[in-house]
């Protein structure tokens, strides 16, 4: 049964150290005029090795901007990032520089995140001349065996970006990653870019890679299909907040936020006789802007359930069973 | 939102899944009508030919899905129908009937009447189809007062109504606002008011949802399905979602490679499918009822490049069902009967005696060649 | 809808058996030949007509800056008493000036001063704001400040008051001619490769270098910097034909190049005095002048054109 599973998955988890840890983390932008952007305020997370995190959320709810602090591209504002165990800006500067090659990421827009300057070979090699981990002959041994590892030919090494399709691209900056030999990768909407069909390649090709290389992903999408497919654990964020994270099995079958229920409610479902006949949860308004975040729960003014304490006062993100928290009064 | 509108044909309009279409029953309310359409670019790499013999057909008040990925031929349809491709240098062959009207004769002077009024576009990024200089109440208002005779008072006050019936609040605010200062939601929202202002017989969207989020989708999603009932529109919808199409489309069309490789009606295609490439489509996106892992059916490979298109059917290359015929000679469109067409050779009546019936669970079978 | 189909009878029954799909790789090859940035902008450059005249127009003003002298059998000084202020003839093919010196060879050693400071000044500059723009772009915060007074400063001081001065402190000759056009000039490529970087900064696949661990001079000299060259070339086009104007200015108000030295500048300034009764000592050097600056603009639109991915198809 279903319960069982995740009551074992609870206890496997408390038993196995997380690999990559967020504590409360926050990333906080100044803006002009002194008002303050609070992308990300207080997110917690932990991910165990090997496993794959979902950070889902919609546009503005900084899932982005945490990938982006957890692996060290932004710097962030409180909060802490464990990296086995311990705090990635107290570690040594041997342990910090394991951390810089160990964490790395792969960018959402297949169409900017390769130099269109660079040839394949030398974009793929890139982390292997920064880190000197190979010359000569055994370098291009190398660069060659990563193009294989991704599926693209040894020849498309001499050839430029531009050349290739999106999900080609994709592979190359997939390739690029791995030259450095990461244990752990952020994927930042890795493949929204990209065509259906080509969706599924590279997916495919994700979770290969991770059986194969024993990779931690942390994997960022607001395709919540996708993301139950490919993660074990979810979290869903909003305005900056984390609302509710459970194992990817429990989140689908018996959400607790309201805002996952209407997100999980919005997904069209490819069965026309299913997809007409489900009753929608329609949301009022747009999502509202990270700047003046209103009072209270940050959903609030879009819930269908909202009460008055709903409005004054923030709730927390508790733990209600095995594995699965939720911040919500009404949960 | 109720507006008192006046449509001569909004009756004939529930959807009716499993009637025959007959040529003469169609006829009378058919308001689109595109046959044979090839168009071709020519760029520095060579002759493009995007688009390669296309043949489709709109009722009065239905919604027509083009299913297809990228480079397949559907924005540039699209374009074409509008005459928004200026034709040299693209070459245009074929006939587009739309309200008796043959649009690629038509003289420019002609066209910009049509555009606007009866035949309407949504575009996929608000953002860049919004002039960014112009509030957009003054857009919508050009719009109006472009195609009728009305003062500008009158304009903005029907303005205003559009806007109200698309969602905005406090419309008579908006107005004033600039783009930019909209969300990407609102922006949807403003572009299908300037669209349906003047109430077109055909609304066409072109991946009207793709930039947006998901819970703006399904409202947006919603709002076009209540202003097609409302207003007896038809609309042409664009998009490679097949959620959105479940939940949107009377029929569908499916493109591959500047081909429509599958017509049908809704309910066929996803329970009954015929071309390979469908039912790959169909497969390639995870299934909710199913947890974590396994492996996606992902096509190998990709569109092929359309400087050379193939002799052959386009999908051969990539097909795990392909017979010699298929990448030789370019598959005939075989009728399977109830309004379902397909570009298969799968289906012709030689390869039907030798192999049997193609149906869903066999193609499910056979068309996994592989990641 | 036109069908291909053909009537059954006439089709081979062997073209149904199924397709032997043992070659996969087929799927990912790419069909078109390989063409980097720099050849995709060659070609379009060579397409756009006017651009290619432009073109051939400096190339072959440089060929004959190389070889003009040395196709007349005077010398560029060489005074004749016997020949003053004679118009063009089969001997002299441009006339003489009011001294007797060829104006054919003068033209073509003056072109060689003229063009070479053009291109030496407008290329330093370049090279200065390539590296200061590049610099402040990427660092932005204090260092960008600073480097931006700087340029606000220099930007402000009039040009023609630092050429004096460096005249007057260098004495003149190319080289402190030069060295004026180049205090003042670095600014504009700075401000415009400032910019550049400013926005490519944000790419993904800076990003992503930084993420791999690259350096700062790494991630400026790798990666910034061939993104802003086809921006940097087009402006160097554009500035040469400044800088030739520069000289040519300088010189005719008598503070650049003197004689018997010549340059286009100078030949113009001497023509000048002479226009009423001998006016093509002044109107050959100034069609060279404005046929090399035109030439440049052309040429420089056309580059522009040719190397803004946006317009490549």
């Amino acid at each position: 049964m279903a319960a069982e599973t995740v009551a074992k998955d609870a206890e496997v988890a408390s038993c196995v150290a997380p690999f990559i840890e967020a504590r409360s983390l926050k990333v906080h932008f100044l803006l002009q005029g002194g008002a303050t952007l609070k992308a990300v305020d207080g997110v917690s997370f932990a991910i165990r090795k090997g496993k794959t995190l979902g950070l889902v959320g919609e546009s503005g709810c900084g899932k982005s901007t945490t990938g982006r602090a957890l692996v060290g591209l932004l710097k962030s504002t409180g909060g802490e990032v464990l990296y086995e165990g311990g705090d990635v800006e107290s570690l040594g500067r041997t342990k910090k520089r394991r951390f810089v090659r160990d964490a790395q990421m792969i960018f959402q827009d297949p169409y900017s995140s390769l130099d269109p300057r660079m040839t394949v070979g030398d974009i793929v090699g890139e982390g292997l001349d920064i880190h000197r981990l190979f010359s000569g002959p055994a370098r291009t041994e190398r660069i060659c065996e990563l193009l294989d590892l991704v599926g693209l030919a040894r020849e498309h090494a001499d050839r430029f970006p531009h050349e290739f399709s999106g999900g080609q691209r994709q592979r190359i900056g997939i390739a690029r990653s791995l030259a450095v030999e990461p244990s752990f990768i952020v994927c930042d909407e890795p493949i929204s870019a990209l065509d259906v069909s080509i969706q599924a390649q590279v997916v495919n090709l994700l979770l290969s890679l991770q059986s194969r290389l024993g990779l931690t992903y942390l994997f960022i999408s607001h395709d919540l299909g996708m993301v139950k497919h490919v993660c074990e654990e979810v979290a869903v964020m909003y305005l900056g907040k984390l609302v509710e994270t459970a194992p990817s099995a429990e989140l689908y079958d018996r959400p607790m936020h309201p805002y996952t229920e209407a997100l999980l409610s919005a997904i069209p479902i490819a069965d026309p006789d299913k997809e007409r006949s489900r009753r929608r949860i329609l949301l009022s308004g747009d999502v509202p802007s990270p700047v003046n975040p209103p009072p209270g729960c940050r959903f609030a003014p879009r819930c269908p359930r909202a009460a008055a304490l709903c409005r004054e006062r923030e709730p927390e993100l508790r733990e209600l069973s095995a594995c699965h928290s939720v911040a919500c009064h009404l949960a | 939102m109720i507006l008192a509108f006046h449509a001569v044909q909004a009756k004939h309009e529930r959807r009716t899944g499993s009637a025959m279409r007959s040529e003469t029953a169609s006829a009378a309310d058919t308001i689109l009508e595109i046959d044979d359409l090839r168009v071709s670019f020519g760029t520095y790499g060579g002759t493009v030919r995007a688009v390669r013999g296309i043949s489709l057909s709109i009722r009065s008040g239905e919604c027509l899905a083009v299913v297809g990925e990228s480079g397949c031929g559907k924005s540039v349809t699209a374009q074409t129908v509008m005459r928004l491709i200026p034709s040299p240098p693209a070459l245009v062959e074929g006939r587009i009937s739309f309200l008796g009207e043959e649009l690629l004769s038509l003289p420019e002077r002609k066209m910009k009447a049509v555009r606007g009024s009866k035949l309407a576009m949504v575009f996929q990024d608000p953002m860049t189809s919004l002039d960014p200089t112009m509030p957009i109440g003054k857009q919508i208002v050009e719009g109006l007062r472009t195609h009728q005779r009305i003062d500008k008072r009158e304009a903005e006050a029907r303005a205003t109504d559009t806007l109200k019936l698309v969602g905005m609040p406090e419309p008579e605010r908006q107005l004033k606002r600039y783009p930019y200062e909209l969300s990407g939601g609102m922006r949807q929202r403003a572009m299908i008011a300037m669209a349906m202002v003047c109430r077109p017989r055909l609304l066409i969207a072109d991946e009207p949802t793709t930039a947006l989020d998901v819970t703006t989708q399904a409202q947006i999603l919603d709002l076009i399905r209540n202003l097609k009932q409302e207003m007896g529109s038809a609309v042409m919808l664009i998009t490679h979602d097949m959620g959105v199409v479940a939940n949107m489309a009377d029929r569908i069309a499916v493109f591959y490679a500047g081909q429509v490789v599958e017509e049908a009606p809704v309910r066929e295609i996803f329970y009954s499918p015929a071309h390979p490439y469908t039912v790959a489509l169909l497969h390639s996106r995870p299934r909710l009822d199913k947890g974590r892992g396994g492996e996606l059916v992902s096509i190998a490979g990709a569109p092929p490049d359309l400087f050379a298109p193939p002799s052959g059917c386009g999908f051969a290359p990539r097909c795990g069902c392909a017979l010699k015929v298929c990448s030789r000679m370019p598959p005939p469109s075989i009728d399977l009967g109830g309004g379902h067409r397909t570009l298969c050779w799968l289906h012709h009546e030689a390869s039907r005696s030798r192999y049997g019936e193609y149906t869903r669970e066999r193609l499910e079978k056979e068309v996994r060649i592989g990641s | 809808m036109k069908d291909a189909l053909a009537p059954t009878e006439s089709l081979d029954p062997a073209l149904f058996d199924r397709e032997d799909h043992s070659s996969r790789a087929e799927a990912d090859r790419i069909v078109r030949p390989c063409l980097s940035y720099w050849r995709d902008a060659w070609l379009r450059l060579r397409k756009n007509r006017v651009a290619s005249l432009g073109l051939c127009i400096i190339v072959a003003y440089v060929a004959l800056a190389i070889v003009g002298p040395l196709m007349t059998p005077y010398d560029y000084k060489a005074i004749d008493e016997g020949m003053m202020d004679k118009g063009p003839s089969a001997a002299h093919w441009f006339g003489t000036d009011t001294l007797g010196r060829d104006l054919w060879a003068r033209v073509w050693v003056g072109a060689r001063v003229s063009l070479s400071i053009g291109f030496v000044a407008a290329t330093l500059n370049a090279l200065i704001g390539v590296m200061v723009g590049g610099v402040s772009g990427y660092f932005g915060g204090k260092t960008d400040m600073i480097a931006m007074r700087i340029i606000d400063i220099v930007s402000g001081i009039p040009y023609l008051i630092v050429a004096i001065l460096v005249m007057v402190v260098l004495g003149t000759g190319i080289a402190p001619l030069i060295v004026a056009m180049i205090i003042v000039g670095w600014v504009g490529t700075a401000r415009l490769v400032r910019g550049q970087v400013l926005q490519l900064k944000a790419q993904e696949y800076v990003l992503a270098a930084r993420k791999l661990g690259a350096s700062h001079a790494r991630i400026i000299f790798r990666h910034l910097v061939p993104n802003t060259m086809g921006l940097v070339l087009t402006n160097l086009t554009m500035a040469v034909p400044y800088a030739i104007f520069s000289e040519a200015f300088l010189s005719y108000i008598g503070l650049g190049i003197q004689p018997p030295e010549a340059s286009w500048g100078l030949l113009a300034r001497y023509g000048a005095q002479n226009f009423r009764f001998m006016p093509w000592q002044l109107f050959i050097p100034a069609i060279f002048i404005s046929t090399t600056m035109l030439s440049l603009y052309l040429l420089g639109d056309g580059l522009r054109d040719a190397l803004d991915p946006r317009l490549r198809s």
